[in-house]
């Protein structure tokens, strides 16, 4: 039986969840600008409500974004430091598929694409669509990509859900989000969901070395260098 | 005890070992200055990204050359602040995640302790009460040190920090990032003394200092002379020596005023061979032990984290589980030892 610990930090929530004798226990709290203060103590007491050492973990999961740079971080720092002092392997998953598993846990709709878009600040979003398989795991059909809300380029007369609350916070993604079958605009990628999707992950994997533990930002051009005068 | 001690404030991520028996075991750094070159100042998205990168490896190659284990770390120390907020927070996160796993404490250091102790990871090490000049990217300012936690600033800068002057004024000379060295090096081949240069803040007592005066006028005599021949070596020179002049007076001032027996240098500043020996020869013609840490000690590093860290949890000091990163933090809401 692998135990699994997850951390979730790409966005305004904070979240743990500890899968132990086939179960998934969570701690969530939606508490922007707090992870530093959160997150460790929430490791803590998950961990030791459960008896269980880290070192008996299989590995430890994270949300590898992309999200918010900061808060993905301290989340990515802390699954560093604690699996190179356990000395444990990682699982990276999604935090977009995170956030889509959220939707495909609720609904029961098969075939239907599921968007998600979280808002990536800066007049953008972050955004990719994914298909529930069988045994209701997403997988992407499209890729991960960061774009202005009118850029999402997506079917509106194909059937869809809308996840995230970047169809809640730009005006032509909440139109889109009228023409969805479902929506469902405050979920934010958790924890648990990153449990459901590491031990699918393992079946075909193994899981990576502490250093590995990496961020997946998407938006990459931060910097401008400056032009010579 | 053996402490890990962990930095990344800024642009140099830093990991060591330091062991109360048998001193500084092991240290690794990682420097991203030639990355923040290509933008002509340190890029603080830049760097985050680039200390998530390279603390693992760093880690396990200090182990590697310490030749211990995991098992052996008997506490972890982290830099805390001043710095920059995204880059603490990664050797925060890791560095506290770190003792939590091994069930160690942690304590949160301030980097310019770190910077201020570095000294005393050298042979012979000064004795308390000492004054500390400590010159880096973004502090000047004079410190009596009366123990480890005992700290009382004598004067501060007003405006630039003496590396940020030099930072500034290489920049100017088109000598590119990071100045202090590129500076140091274009003045060898100057003549200091061709054009003049001001002592700023040294005509009235205090122990105050302000560089922003001697960047105005380095710009003014850059604009005039540029097209000169040997121009470029002959500001650098001149410029260096009206800092390294500045800074000797007002040691001169803190020494007399405390009556202290000992100078030490510290920051990146520190690492500058102009001001060290004119430190020395001083400290020769007026009686006071000189000491600096190793040049490599001077610029930001994970020894001097690990060493600060190693006597704050000696002395019994540690944080609960919440990561700490104080980008703003005034030294003098440092806590003492005790
Ligand atoms: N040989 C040198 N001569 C003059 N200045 C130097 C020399 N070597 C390094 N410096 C300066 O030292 C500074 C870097 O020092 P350090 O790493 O201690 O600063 P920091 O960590 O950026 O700032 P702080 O420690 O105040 O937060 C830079 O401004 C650099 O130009
Ligand atoms: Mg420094």
């Amino acid at each position: 039986m692998s135990e699994l610990l997850a951390i979730e930090t790409s966005a305004e929530a904070c979240s743990v969840a500890l899968h132990i004798g086939g179960e998934t226990r969570e701690r969530f709290v939606h508490a922007p600008m707090r992870h530093a203060e959160l997150l460790l103590p929430a490791v803590q007491s998950l961990l030791a409500d459960a008896g269980l050492p880290l070192k008996r973990l299989e590995a430890i999961a994270f949300g590898r974004g992309p999200g918010s740079f900061t808060s993905l971080r301290i989340g990515i720092g802390v699954v560093q430091g604690l699996a190179w002092g356990a000395d444990l392997p990682v699982v990276p998953v999604s935090s977009l598929a995170a956030t889509a598993q959220q939707a495909a846990d609720y609904s029961s709709a098969e075939h239907e694409r599921i968007c998600v878009a979280l808002d990536a600040r800066m007049q953008e979003v972050y955004f990719c669509e994914f298909l529930a398989d069988g045994e209701g795991i997403v997988r992407r059909v499209s890729e991960e990509r960061v774009c202005s809300p009118a850029a999402v380029g997506t079917d509106p007369d194909q059937p869809f859900i809308a996840v995230g609350n970047g169809f809640e916070r730009y005006e032509e993604l909440q139109q889109l989000a009228t023409k969805a079958s479902a929506s469902c605009v405050d979920a934010w990628p958790r924890a648990g969901a990153i449990i459901k999707l590491a031990l699918d992950w393992l079946q075909s994997h193994d899981p990576l070395p502490p250093a590995r533990a990496q961020p997946v930002y998407i938006r990459n051009n931060v910097a401008v260098k400056p032009t010579a005068d | 005890m053996r402490v890990l001690g962990i930095e990344t404030s800024c642009d140099e991520t830093g990991v060591a070992l330091y062991d109360g028996e048998l001193g500084l075991m092991a240290h690794s750094l990682y420097s991203q200055a030639h990355i923040h070159a290509e933008y002509g100042g340190v890029v603080p998205e830049i760097a985050s990204r680039d200390h998530v990168r390279k603390l693992i490896p760093l880690l396990d190659e200090c182990l590697r050359e310490a030749a211990c284990g995991r098992s052996d770390i008997d506490g972890v120390a982290y830099t805390a602040g001043p710095g920059l907020v995204g880059a603490l927070l990664v050797g925060a996160s890791a560095g506290r995640a770190i003792a939590l796993s091994l069930n160690v404490p942690a304590v949160a250091v301030h980097h310019m302790e770190g910077h201020l102790l570095a000294p005393l990871l050298e042979p012979n090490p000064p004795e308390f009460p000492f004054v500390a000049l400590l010159v880096s990217g973004g502090h000047s300012m004079l410190v009596e040190v009366a123990a480890i936690g005992e700290y009382r600033v004598l004067g501060e800068t007003r405006d630039d920090a003496a590396g940020e002057a030099f930072d500034k004024t290489a920049k100017l000379l088109g000598l590119g990032y990071p100045g202090g060295p590129a500076l140091a090096i274009a003045a060898e081949s100057g003549d200091p003394d061709k054009f003049s240069f001001p002592r700023p803040m040294t005509d009235r007592p205090g122990l105050e200092f302000s560089f922003s005066g001697l960047k105005t006028h380095t710009r003014n005599l850059w604009h005039k002379h540029s097209n000169e021949d040997n121009a470029q070596a002959d500001i650098a020179a001149g410029f260096q020596k009206a800092v390294v002049d500045t800074l000797v007076i007002k040691c001169r001032r803190a020494m007399q005023q405390t009556r202290c027996g000992h100078l030490v240098i510290a920051g990146g500043v520190g690492a500058n061979l102009q001001l060290r020996e004119a430190l020395s020869r001083a400290g020769r013609k007026y009686g006071w032990g000189v000491s600096y840490p190793r040049i490599e000690f001077c610029t930001d590093n994970g020894a001097m984290i690990a060493f600060a860290g190693y006597h704050r949890l000696l002395a019994g000091q540690f944080e609960s589980e919440v990561i700490l990163a104080k980008p703003r933090w005034p030294m003098k809401d440092l806590g003492t030892l005790r």
